[in-house]
């Protein structure tokens, strides 16, 4: 009896031991075993960390007053939110209605409209996962292929789908992104994201596509396969963001829901000069000021901001664009110029407005 | 006609086959140890694919908070399937893995050890 | 066993002597042996050979199994208690819940209640009055009914009355009398077309009739 017991409690506390204790190599069974919801801490706390450790733009980016400033930005162009699509033939619907319905009808598409225009995140791409959970030597060639285990518990959400790879030589870890990502598309499939990533994205094709100016296809592309902190997604879009600011095509993407990180990733990179031209040579003085602003927010540090900060009337389009002209400009004549042109043709306008009253 | 004696019978976690001919497809399911081996079940728990698809990796799915549950109802596990548990981090790794992995270690070196021999024999050939 | 695969052969050899109208009537049978059949024959002192076992890898299994089962033993364990654990908040929190749900649910009857007496009085006030009124107007009407009625009898009183005036009674008897025989009258006669009557002309009739009922009254 009593060596029944003492055998009992041995098998218990090696129990315990391998379940809370455990482990110099770092197995981290329960972190498998309890909730998933653990996971992402346990992944962050794997995950490799840089040595220089980069600004993340993520929060910056979800500030209720930058995500203001980028919508404003974006504009609403009906024609090119709600523009001719693609569709299987229909009916045209013909309805008799009065102005008050008509109104409501148009404002009611509108709200339903405002929706396409939601702005991916902008975030830093997400670091490889390094150390292992554990290792086994002696599990090396228990099979020739690797073994990757997928969490398909109720209500699990993708992100955070707990995907580990037990590999031939016996180590046990947290699966690479790509191979949760596929995991993901195979377990739970969703419209539009393919398994094997469409050839579109590769180098060269990229360059043809972007050579021929499909900017918004090969963006509704991306955000459709993947993740907004995958790599690829990172390289793709700012491979895009780069070539419609060399090229000037601001216009291609304005009123879409590429615009805004467009202007953010800009701004995030001190280039916002191009953009703010073109802003300006179309006579929008209130999108140029905010886009000085949202420069200032991203970058607290600066200058500009400081001066900003120091501006008696902030309202005031044309004063803040001067002071970034005055600190941050890289580009002074031209964006000088424009302002300059700018000013003169409200001028004009104004004039002519007065003479016709 | 003599009667089977009867078995006993307790809840089980067990795989059953759900493949065609000649690909294996293997469903983790919950049920009587008694019942036939594809026999609808209570409950289905995972997948397990076996054949290695093209990056050369075996597909398991497992429903980690059911399986959970039954193993504090004291639901009974078939052997492959605590291979499987094992392998992922479930519960401690089954002893057969290891044994197996050193088995076919073993064979691996043989195998290397043979081929060396192979071609120094040949260089031996060749020199002479 | 060897009869009978004969005979399956035996069969589907003559079932394929039949097949000259292409009928694929060759079925192949699987012989399998039931389980209440000896052993067979030829396998009857068969013994089949032990797996080797290495005793090296037998023993670090064994030690491995030791663990593992008690390891396995010790997560159960562990799940079970926080199983446990889980499943005892859900009821304290299903009990919690219920209370503030029939706590909530009182509250609610409460405030039903409420509503109802305060209607409900209103209403009952309402048909008190309504009661009330409808007894006040059939009083009315009663006393209105009465009244109406002592007037038709006095009315009727007066009538009688005034004609109690010419009442026979036991004193002006005999003068009644007297004055009724005496405003005997003949109606035996013809009347002309202007109006003149012409008396019958043989009143003795009439006037015999007359005595005969006074000879009766008198007796």
């Amino acid at each position: 009896m009593a060596a029944s017991t003492t055998f009992r409690c041995s098998s218990l506390s090696s129990a315990c031991r391998l379940l809370f204790q455990k482990q110099t190599a770092g197995y981290r069974q329960l972190r498998f075993l309890s909730s998933s919801s653990q996971d992402n801490s346990a992944s962050d706390a794997v995950s490799a960390a840089p040595e220089n450790e980069e600004r993340d733009p993520f929060p910056v980016f979800v500030q209720p007053r930058v995500q203001e400033l980028l919508t404003r930005i974006t504009g609403f162009d009906l024609m090119k939110v709600a523009g001719p699509q693609k569709k299987p033939l229909q009916r045209p619907i013909y309805k008799l209605m009065t102005d008050e319905q008509l109104n409501a009808e148009l404002s009611s598409a509108k709200e339903r409209l405002q929706h396409r225009l939601q702005m991916p995140p902008y975030m830093k791409p997400r670091r490889p996962h390094l150390t292992p959970l554990s290792v086994d030597p002696e599990l090396a060639g228990f099979d020739k292929s690797n073994y990757v285990f997928v969490d398909i518990s109720f209500g699990v959400k993708d992100r955070k789908r707990s995907v580990v790879i037990r590999e031939v030589d016996g180590t046990l870890r947290v699966a690479p992104w790509d191979v949760k990502e596929r995991m993901n598309q195979i377990y739970n499939p969703r419209e539009g994201r393919h398994v094997v990533k469409p050839s579109m994205f590769e180098e060269a094709n990229l360059e043809r596509m972007i050579s021929e100016k499909r900017y918004q296809y090969v963006l509704d592309r991306a955000c459709c396969q993947f993740e907004p902190d995958d790599p690829d997604f990172i390289r793709t879009t700012h491979r895009v963001y780069n070539a419609v600011d060399q090229c000037g095509d601001y216009e291609h993407l304005r009123s879409t829901r590429h615009f805004g990180p467009l202007a953010f990733y800009l701004a995030w990179h001190s280039s916002i000069d191009g953009l703010l031209v073109d802003m300006l040579d179309r006579d929008k003085a209130q999108d140029a000021r905010d886009l000085v602003v949202l420069f200032a927010d991203v970058h607290p540090d600066s200058s500009c901001a400081a001066a900003i900060s120091e501006l008696p009337q902030q309202d005031d389009d044309v004063a803040v664009i001067k002071t970034y002209l005055a600190t941050d400009c890289k580009n002074k004549d031209k964006v000088e110029l424009s302002l300059r042109a700018m000013v003169d043709s409200q001028r004009s306008k104004g004039k002519t407005q007065n003479s016709s009253l | 006609m003599p009667r089977l004696p009867q078995r006993k019978s307790f809840d089980i976690i067990r795989l059953a086959l759900h493949g065609c001919t000649n690909r294996p497809f293997y469903h983790i399911v919950l049920t009587k140890n008694t019942r036939p081996r594809d026999a609808p079940p209570f409950e289905q728990l995972g997948t397990f694919d076996s054949m290695p698809n093209i990056h050369n990796e075996k597909l398991v799915s497992l429903d980690i908070e059911r399986i959970k549950y039954h193993l504090a109802n004291n639901v009974a596990l078939s052997k492959p399937v605590e291979k499987l548990l094992g392998l992922g981090g479930l519960l401690p790794v089954f002893p057969m893995s290891y044994t197996i992995a050193k088995r076919n270690r073993k064979k691996m070196e043989a195998a290397t050890n043979d081929t060396e021999e192979h071609l120094q024999e040949e260089d031996t050939e060749k020199s002479q | 066993m060897a009869s009978s695969v004969r005979a399956i052969v035996g069969l589907s050899f003559r079932s394929s002597c039949l097949s000259r109208i292409n009928v694929p009537t060759v079925q192949s049978v699987r012989y399998r042996k039931p389980r209440w059949l000896p052993i067979a024959a030829s396998k009857e002192f068969y013994v089949r050979k032990p797996t080797p076992i290495d005793p090296e890898e037998h023993e670090e299994l064994e030690s491995r199994y030791k663990h593992y089962r008690a390891t396995v033993r010790g997560i159960r364990h562990y799940l079970r208690q926080e199983l446990s654990k889980k499943t005892v908040t859900t009821k304290e929190k299903q009990e919690l819940d219920e209370a503030a749900e029939f706590a909530w649910m009182e509250e609610e009857v409460k405030k039903w209640n409420q509503m109802l007496a305060t209607s409900r009085e209103q209403r009952q006030s309402e048909e008190e009055r309504q009661e009330e009124e409808r007894l006040q107007h059939v009083m009315q009407q009663k006393a209105e009914a009465r009244l109406q009625r002592s007037l038709e009898a006095e009315k009727i009183l007066q009538q009688n009355k005034a004609s109690a005036v010419n009442f026979v009674t036991t004193e002006n008897l005999e003068e009644e009398i007297e004055k009724m025989l005496d405003s005997r009258s003949d109606y035996n006669y013809a009347i002309t077309k202007t109006g003149d009557i012409l008396p019958g002309e043989n009143p003795a009739v009439s006037e015999k009739r007359d005595q005969q009922t006074v000879k009766k009254a008198n007796t």
